[in-house]
Order: structure tokens, then C-alpha cells, then sequence
């Protein structure tokens, strides 16, 4: 079968399949970044309480997820995934302890089929964005948050077989997850007819998603004969060590392809989750980057002030949610709306629409994230050698730069926006008429039909620029 | 190429350049002095947005209301830090840039310090119109290239 979009396998190269099947090198990256996240944890709490002077805040909202948006997921997809402390505890437990009792019900009880989909995920995603204004300042909140994160996955590990915490609750995952699918990097077979050999005539056993002595079976539940998306595959390069035909490949691709292939499974639980994804930087940018106090002090739910009381509160709550849930799924939803009337199809069904186009807010979704970060750590860089140097805010001098004044680094920023919100709007065009082209035959039918969405995704480009420009 | 689409893109430009103009014209005035008092508190200002013309001379008192707090503005590199309680600092500056610039606390006030922010826009917002009109052209020329595009 020809592929749908060019590809290479960077296994080729002998020193990187060396490097990346290495049983050494997981463990060694995660204790890596699962030192920093424990000194997140302990700084956070007993630490200095302002956010601008303690490491917990400093590290985990202007490093790593600066790192995360800009670097790692535009360019590596889920490799954060592959070296993430959250799970390491609980993946320790599973592997090194758990297997030694067998199959005991407890350990491997079942994931409730209701729950096998996203919108657990996605509501306890929006829980953690509606505390943002306490978590992105506050060192303690921030720490608890970490370690409610290590111990709900710790939990889930206990209790479920494989990553059943990564797949439907764990809320970076999110975020990491979706935008995974425009990185130009992928895991997927060689040969699916290699897969489909069976096993009499010298195929395999399915050791991919069974596991075998050389490996465990894919703990994201994924089975990679059958992948055609990067969402749910975490890069844990199980598969490649178990697979005894050495058919799975990792592949450099173009940005975006998996988008726009029509082997792609459109399910409305992932819809949504590109919408919210979307939402998020715009309401994120409007509260902490818009000129309006109020809105910070009533989202600020910690801190009441005298004129900020529980309704307040609860209005932001219900502003935030709303503008995630209710309006821009809202304006989507007219728009495919106003998008089957235009196209005058009786083929497509509003709700299928909605669905459909959803996947090609993705790069408008990740260019406004790498936007709203691109600011973030211009803005703020100079607090990094300043945590580095007194991560406890006690006093140390470590660096010598605990009294690095604040130095900005604002002239990029106006430009670097535009330059990240006009190409969101195009390679997100891009990705919608190709989505729309597969369902319409006819050309004039699909730019028709494209008139809306294309309508909202300036609208949604606009207003966030308000902001910066 | 169907005419009407033609007709249509040109309508749908047509509307956007003349929108654009008169938003430019719309904004331009005269010279002036502006004068701002600012409060600055946790965690903003008021007031929140500062509008002024492009040449204008713009004084800024600032005063600060519950904290030590600072005055900086993006791109201008406008910058005051320590302003105490009962002690209003003064800026001015000539607007000779255009566009919406920040304004942001300069001195750690709190835990919202890094996101206490205000804007300072002056007219006429090139950047921000030149966006919309540049969105809209994308869009447009992008349909169209679409549309012209022979499928193979
Ligand atoms: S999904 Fe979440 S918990 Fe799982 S590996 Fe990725 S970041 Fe870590
Ligand atoms: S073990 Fe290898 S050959 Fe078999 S299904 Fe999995 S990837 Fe395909
Ligand atoms: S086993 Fe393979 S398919 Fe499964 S998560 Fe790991 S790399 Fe991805
Ligand atoms: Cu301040």
C-alpha cells in the first residue's frame, strides 16, 4: 500500500535505534525530570509563598510549560510522555511489584466502560484551567497540584492494568495529547501486512499489545497494527522491542500530515477536546494578559479581597466555563450549521460537521498556545537564574543572581504573535479544506462549505491579537 | 473562473480596504497633551487602558494605592519602578510609536504581580488594523488559490 505522506524511519540510523531501545534510557530521563517535580513539590510548601520568588511556580509555569508548548510537542509529539515523572510511581509499582502476584482482581480491575472516553479528562482538564489564576502564582497550590498528580496516577496504577490514568484522566495529557497528532515525528508499523500474516505462516503473536519477555505489551492500549493517529500513543517504544519482526518504525514525517489523511477516525469526545484546547489560550491570554483586574481578582479564588466575595467567584467560574463550553463549541456549532445550508448537502449531518472540522482547529489551537508562551517567557525569563539561584525564596545566593532585576524582552513579542497567529489561521485552513474536500465531491461545494469556518477562525485570530498588538 | 466568485472576492476586498481606511481615518486627530492619572493597585490599573494619538505628548502620574508597585511600558521601554504609597511618580514620553503596548507592575507586589497589566494604545492602531485587513486577505486568497487550483 502506498503511504499517504512522505515518511522516513530515523531507525535507520543504527546509533539512534541503539540510543532509543535502550532499556536504560527511560528510567534514566524520568529520574531526571522527576527530581525537579519533587523539588517543585517540596519548595511549593514550605518555601516563600510569592510565586515570583519560589521555584515551584518559577519552574513548572515558566519552564516546563514553556518547554512543553514551544519545543516538545510542537516538535516531539508525546515525548514528554515518554520520560514523564507523574506515572513513575506507579509504573514501578506495576512492573516491578504487581507482576509478581499474577492476575489479582485488584490490581487489574476494569476501566468502566462509560468512562472510555475523554470527557473525564477533558472536565477535570477545564477544573485545573479555572484554577489557573491561583495555580500559575501560588507556589503551594502549585506543589499540591503536583502532588495530586502523582498520587492519583499512582492510584490509577495500583488499581488499572497499563496507562489507563494517561488515556482518561490525566490532564496535561490533554493538552499533550491533541497536539501530539501535528508533530512531525510518529510511531506506526512498516508493513500492516506483516501484522496481518498469520501467525502458522510465520506471523506474529500480537507481542505488540500482549507483551513478551523482551518487553510489555503497549501500556497506552494501543495496538499499532491499527494506529493511524499520534494521540494516544505515548513514544514508549515498547512495541519496538517486542515486535519480532522488527515492523515498527519511527518516522519523521511533514507537520500536520496525520491531520488531513483520511485514515484518520473522527469521535466527537476528541472533537471537543480540540475546541477546548482551543478556548483555553484565548481565555487564558483575556485573564492573565487583558488589562482587566477585576477579572483576575474574582478568578483569583484563594485571595478574597474585600470587594471580592463567593459570588464573584462563582460568576468567573461560570464565565470561564461557559466561554469553553458554551460559546466558542457554540459559534462552531453555527458555523457548521451555516456551512451545510451553504453547501446545500444532504449527505453530511450537522452534528458530523461539527465533529469533522473540530480536528482542523488543531494547528490554530497550538500556534495560540506557542503564542501565549512565546510572551510568557519573554516576559518573564529573568525570574529563572533568580529561583535557580534562592529556589526557596530563604535568602541564598547560589548563582549569584538572586537580584537579577526584571528585564523583559518585549520587542519580538508583537511580531513573533502575528507571525504565530497568521500561520495557525493558514495551515489550520489548510487542514479544514482537506477535511472538507473528502466529504464533498465537488470543489465548489467544499469552499462553500468552508466560508464559515474559515469566518470563525479569523474571528478567533482577531481577538486574540487584540491582545498583543 | 466563475464570475460571480470573482465579483464576490473583489466585494469581500472591496469592503475589508474601505474598512480599513476609515478606521485609520477614524482615529486620526490632532496633536495634543495627554495627561493620565493612573492608580495602580493589586493587581491593576485604572484606569485599565490608556488611549492617546499617535504624536501625542503623554504625561503619566502614577500613583500607587495599597503597595509598592512599578510603571513599565512594553516597546516604549518606559520604566519606574518603587513607587511607594503617597508618593505619585510622573512620566511623559512622546507616543511616537504605534500601536496597543502593555503596561505591566515593575516591582514585585504579590502573587498576580506578573500578570498585573493595563494598555496603552495609540491610534491609529496600524498593526491591529493591518492584522484584520491581513487575516481577511489570507482567507480570501486562500479560497481563491484553492479555487484555481487544478486538481490532479
Ligand atoms: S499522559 Fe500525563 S501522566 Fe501520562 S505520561 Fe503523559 S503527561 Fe505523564
Ligand atoms: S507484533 Fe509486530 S508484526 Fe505483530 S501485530 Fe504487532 S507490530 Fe505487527
Ligand atoms: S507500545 Fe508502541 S504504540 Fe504503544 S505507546 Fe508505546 S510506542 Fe506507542
Ligand atoms: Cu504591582
Amino acid at each position: 500500500m502506498k503511504p499517504a505522506y512522505k515518511k522516513r524511519d530515523l531507525l535507520k540510523n543504527n546509533l539512534i535505534k541503539r540510543i532509543i531501545l535502550s532499556r536504560n534510557l527511560q528510567p534514566f530521563a524520568t529520574i531526571l525530570a522527576f527530581a525537579p517535580f519533587i523539588f517543585v513539590a517540596v519548595t511549593g510548601i514550605i518555601g516563600i509563598s510569592s510565586g515570583a520568588k519560589n521555584f515551584s511556580v518559577g519552574f513548572t509555569w515558566i519552564l516546563w510549560s514553556v518547554l512543553l508548548a514551544l519545543l516538545l510537542v510542537p516538535f516531539l509529539g508525546r515525548s514528554w510522555c515518554f520520560l514523564c515523572p507523574i506515572v513513575w510511581p506507579g509504573e514501578l509499582i506495576q512492573r516491578k511489584l504487581w507482576s509478581k502476584f499474577g492476575d489479582s482482581k485488584l490490581m487489574n480491575m476494569r476501566w468502566p466502560t462509560v468512562l472510555k472516553n475523554v470527557w473525564l479528562q477533558i472536565f477535570i482538564f477545564i477544573f485545573f484551567g479555572i484554577w489557573m489564576v491561583v495555580l500559575v502564582t501560588q507556589p503551594f497550590v502549585t506543589a499540591i497540584a503536583v502532588i495530586t498528580l502523582i498520587t492519583g496516577a499512582t492510584i490509577t496504577f495500583i488499581l488499572f492494568p497499563r496507562r489507563i490514568f494517561c488515556r482518561y484522566l490525566c490532564p496535561p495529557g490533554l493538552f499533550i495529547g491533541v497536539y501530539s497528532s501535528y508533530a512531525p515525528i510518529e510511531v506506526r508499523v512498516k508493513d500492516r501486512g506483516i501484522c496481518l500474516t498469520p501467525s502458522s505462516q510465520g506471523g506474529c503473536n500480537k507481542e505488540c499489545y500482549t507483551g513478551s519477555e523482551k518487553g510489555y505489551g503497549c501500556p497506552w492500549l494501543e495496538f499499532p497494527q491499527n494506529m493511524v493517529s499520534n494521540i494516544d500513543c505515548g513514544l514508549c517504544t515498547e512495541c519496538f522491542k517486542t515486535c519480532p519482526r522488527d515492523n515498527i518504525a519511527l518516522n519523521a514525517r511533514p507537520f500536520g500530515v496525520e491531520l488531513e489523511s483520511k485514515e484518520m477516525k473522527m469521535k466527537s469526545d476528541e472533537a471537543w477536546r480540540a475546541i477546548i484546547l482551543l478556548a483555553f489560550p484565548l481565555v487564558y491570554t483575556a485573564v492573565l494578559f487583558g488589562p482587566w483586574a477585576w477579572i483576575k481578582s474574582w478568578g483569583d479564588l484563594l485571595l478574597y479581597t474585600n470587594s471580592v466575595g463567593v459570588t464573584q467567584h462563582l460568576f468567573y467560574i461560570i464565565l470561564i466555563i461557559d466561554i469553553v463550553l458554551g460559546v466558542l463549541p457554540g459559534l462552531h456549532l453555527l458555523a457548521s450549521r451555516i456551512s451545510i445550508l451553504l453547501s446545500g448537502t444532504k449527505d453530511i449531518s450537522t452534528k458530523e460537521l461539527f465533529v469533522n472540522y473540530a480536528y482542523a482547529y488543531i494547528p490554530l489551537g497550538l500556534m495560540l498556545w506557542a503564542g501565549f508562551n512565546f510572551s510568557l517567557i519573554m516576559m518573564e525569563w529573568s525570574y529563572i537564574p533568580v529561583i535557580i539561584s534562592d529556589p526557596f525564596g530563604a535568602g541564598w545566593n547560589l548563582l549569584g543572581t538572586t537580584h537579577l532585576p526584571w528585564i523583559p524582552i518585549t520587542l519580538p513579542i508583537p511580531i513573533a504573535e502575528t507571525v504565530f497567529t497568521f500561520s495557525g489561521v493558514l495551515l489550520s485552513l489548510k487542514v479544514g479544506y482537506n477535511s472538507l474536500n473528502s466529504i464533498f465531491s465537488d470543489k465548489k461545494q467544499t469552499l462553500r462549505a468552508l466560508i464559515p469556518f474559515a469566518t470563525l477562525t479569523a474571528i478567533i485570530a482577531i481577538v486574540y491579537l487584540w491582545f498583543y498588538i | 473562473m466563475n464570475k460571480h466568485y470573482a465579483l464576490l472576492i473583489l466585494i469581500i476586498i472591496g469592503i475589508t480596504v474601505v474598512t480599513g481606511i476609515s478606521l485609520v481615518e477614524a482615529q486620526q486627530q490632532d496633536n495634543y497633551v495627554k495627561h493620565f492619572t493612573v492608580k495602580a493597585f493589586r493587581f491593576g490599573f485604572d484606569p485599565e487602558r490608556l488611549v492617546v494619538n499617535q504624536g501625542d505628548i503623554v504625561i503619566i502620574t502614577i500613583e500607587a494605592i495599597d503597595a509598592v508597585h512599578g510603571f513599565y511600558i512594553e516597546d516604549y521601554e518606559i520604566r519606574q519602578d518603587l513607587i511607594t504609597p503617597g508618593s505619585p511618580e510622573t512620566i511623559s514620553f512622546v507616543a511616537d510609536k504605534r500601536g496597543m503596548f502593555r503596561i505591566h507592575c515593575s516591582t514585585i507586589c504579590g502573587s498576580l504581580h506578573p500578570f498585573m497589566t493595563a494598555h496603552l494604545e495609540v491610534q491609529p492602531n496600524l498593526r491591529f488594523i493591518g492584522s484584520i485587513l491581513g487575516i481577511t486577505g489570507l482567507i480570501v486568497s486562500f479560497i481563491a488559490y484553492a479555487w484555481m487550483r487544478r486538481e490532479d
